[in-house]
């Protein structure tokens, strides 16, 4: 299956089973489907306000509409802003799709279903700090770490930064001395 | 340089330098940025042409990425300003500096040096050249970014740290690289160098929002223009929120009233891609400079026909547009040089749609066969274009995507043609 199409039933198969997933969230999971579990998505992450960000995974859930994969919803949310729920469309998806993919998906699924927007941000933006600083050779520890995400990320608590990083070690996502 | 004025400036005599602009009329720029602009590292993209062998086609496209680094600078000071000036309680209490009016002046020091210096990591023959930088331990290859951190760290630490020529604002190197590098931003970076990023690169930030006018005007077409100062009076800042109402991202928005001036910057884009950056004659330029760069290297020092690694940064940039050509010169023998020097470049024998069909695709084997030597151009792969679609509209306390407001956006399709070339036109 080329990069393209891959990229197009990962969103796919990610909204069958976490139906109603925002587009925040289904960014991020797309980046921990590549940074993580290695799927070869090949998208180009870059870090922002709001966390690791390429615009090619709206562009690629865009064509998963288009190609009747998908649908996105738009709702009103509280103050007045905006919000995508992303379901998805066809019960048939490619039976081509790799199973170390949908593998891949399951653990997703079965780590972060419950997950609001916010903790998406938050999960992705540790494992993006911690990859980062392991490209960089960079050794660092859990506290090291934390702080460094609070710095980019000020709007979370510190405790909810520690929280979740510890979620992350046990599952496995990172390990950092202590 | 032109037109040298001595300012008073925090108890200090101050030289400031304008210097004349194809866009702005003039570009100001201090001490420190002068210092900068004066190295030989900078003054290196003099040597790097901004559009490669775009003037095969179109005559004027000889201007460089040192005019379009300075003008870098001025756009990007021009969105800063605007924003900082009319956005600042949205922006102030996100911030929570304990002094907005130092953290002020401090970063709009760090997005001018990062606008400055964003180009100084390129290739020889710009984007052509990317293809021959070598792979990193995460198996992707080097991007010019890569470079141009490794140089800013290498050759400007100390005048970026410079306290006294930086008018005693305290800046580190690593300010200026988080707005450049995603990694150097996780590692180095706050809050505020995420937000002030978006200036230096996202979907309308002053990179695109200068070379867009300055190819323009150098080329002598109309496509790439579009309203430039209201874009920036345009420029808004809002809080983006999640599904639960809670803060997410302060986002570098559009104001709703500038949805058409978005509008005609994202059509602006696309019609100097059509038209211009991927124009047949110029793409297949990129191939034929390619090939030759890898044939040449060898004999300047580079038997791997690769580009030297970031953290051999030295090599690096000994290379530029001219020690290219005069290799190019020296080795006319070979097959891509000789292409280049008697421009017998490859001709256009078939291009599909731009979703190509399965009739498409059939020629496209048919060709194949019918001629062993053959260089196909395949526009996914093209990694610095795709539609801006995600542009930020604001409306009061609302933030949507352009294409969510705009249905001639919406219908742009990603250009995923392919062209077919042949070294004769023969059928």
């Amino acid at each position: 299956m080329d990069t393209y199409r891959l990229r197009e039933y990962a969103i796919a198969h990610v909204a069958k089973k976490l139906s109603g997933l925002s587009k925040t969230g289904m960014m991020k999971a797309m980046y921990l489907l590549q940074q993580v579990y290695k799927v070869p998505l090949n998208y180009e992450f870059s870090i922002y306000t709001y966390g690791p960000y390429d615009v090619e995974v709206l562009t690629y859930t865009d064509i998963a509409e288009r190609d009747g994969l998908v649908r996105i919803v738009q709702y009103d949310l509280a103050e007045g802003s905006v919000g995508y729920k992303i379901y998805a469309k066809s019960s048939k998806l490619d039976d081509n799709f790799p199973k170390e993919c949908t593998d891949a998906i399951d653990e997703i699924v079965k780590n972060f279903q419950d997950y609001t927007a916010r903790k998406w941000e938050l999960t992705a933006t540790i494992v993006y700090v911690y990859n980062a600083h392991i490209m960089n050779g960079t050794s660092m520890d859990k506290s090291t770490l934390c702080n460094r995400v609070y710095e980019l990320k000020p709007h979370f608590d510190k405790s909810d930064i520690r929280t979740e990083y510890d979620k992350l070690e046990r599952i496995g996502f990172l390990e950092c001395p202590s | 340089m032109t037109n040298s004025i001595i300012k008073k400036c925090g108890g200090r005599m101050v030289s400031k330098k304008y210097i004349r602009d194809v866009i702005y009329g003039f570009i100001e720029i201090d001490e420190q940025e002068q210092a900068i602009v004066n190295h030989p590292i900078f003054q290196r993209l003099r040597r790097i042409k901004q559009l490669a062998f775009t003037d095969m086609v179109y005559p004027g496209a000889c201007h460089t990425r040192f005019e379009h680094s300075l003008g870098v600078m001025q756009m990007a000071t021009n969105m800063y300003d605007h924003i900082m000036n009319n956005c600042t309680d949205t922006i102030q209490k996100y911030f929570e500096s304990a002094d907005f009016g130092i953290a002020k002046k401090r970063f709009r020091k760090i997005v001018r040096l990062a606008a400055l210096l964003h180009d100084v990591g390129h290739a020889p023959f710009s984007h052509a050249g990317e293809e021959l930088m070598p792979k990193r331990s995460d198996n992707k290859c080097y991007d010019h970014e890569n470079y141009g951190v490794a140089a800013i760290k290498y050759y400007f630490k100390e005048l970026i740290e410079d306290t006294k020529l930086g008018h005693h604002i305290a800046i580190k190197v690593t300010d200026v690289t988080a707005l450049l590098d995603k990694n150097e931003a996780a590692i180095y970076g706050s809050v505020e160098h995420l937000f002030f990023r978006q200036i230096i690169s996202s979907q309308i930030d002053a990179d695109r929002a200068d070379y867009l006018l300055r190819d323009s005007a150098h080329i002598g077409v109309s496509y790439g223009h579009y309203d430039m100062p209201r874009l920036i009076n345009c420029l808004s800042v809002k809080m983006d929120k999640t599904a639960e109402g809670e803060q997410y991202g302060l986002v570098l928005a559009i104001d709703r009233k500038g949805l058409y001036v978005a509008e005609s910057f994202v059509i602006a884009r696309y019609q100097m891609f059509n038209q211009v950056y991927c124009h047949k004659v110029r793409r297949i330029y990129d191939y034929h400079i390619t090939e030759a760069i890898k044939e040449v290297l060898p004999s300047i020092g580079h038997e791997n026909q690769m580009f030297p690694p970031p953290d051999a940064i030295d090599e690096y940039m000994k290379l530029d547009d001219w020690t290219v050509l005069g290799a190019i010169n020296k080795n006319q023998e070979k097959e891509h040089c000789k292409r280049i020097h008697e421009r017998l470049h490859y001709k256009e024998v078939y291009t599909t749609k731009d979703k190509p069909t399965r009739t498409d695709y059939n020629q496209i084997e048919k060709l194949k066969k019918e001629h062993p030597v053959h260089y196909i151009d395949r526009y996914e792969k093209i990694y610095w274009y795709k539609p801006d679609k995600q542009i930020w509209i604001a409306e009061g306390n609302k933030v949507f995507t352009l294409q969510s407001q705009s249905q001639f956006i919406k219908g742009l399709i990603d250009p995923n043609r392919q062209v077919f070339y042949t070294p004769t036109r023969g059928k």
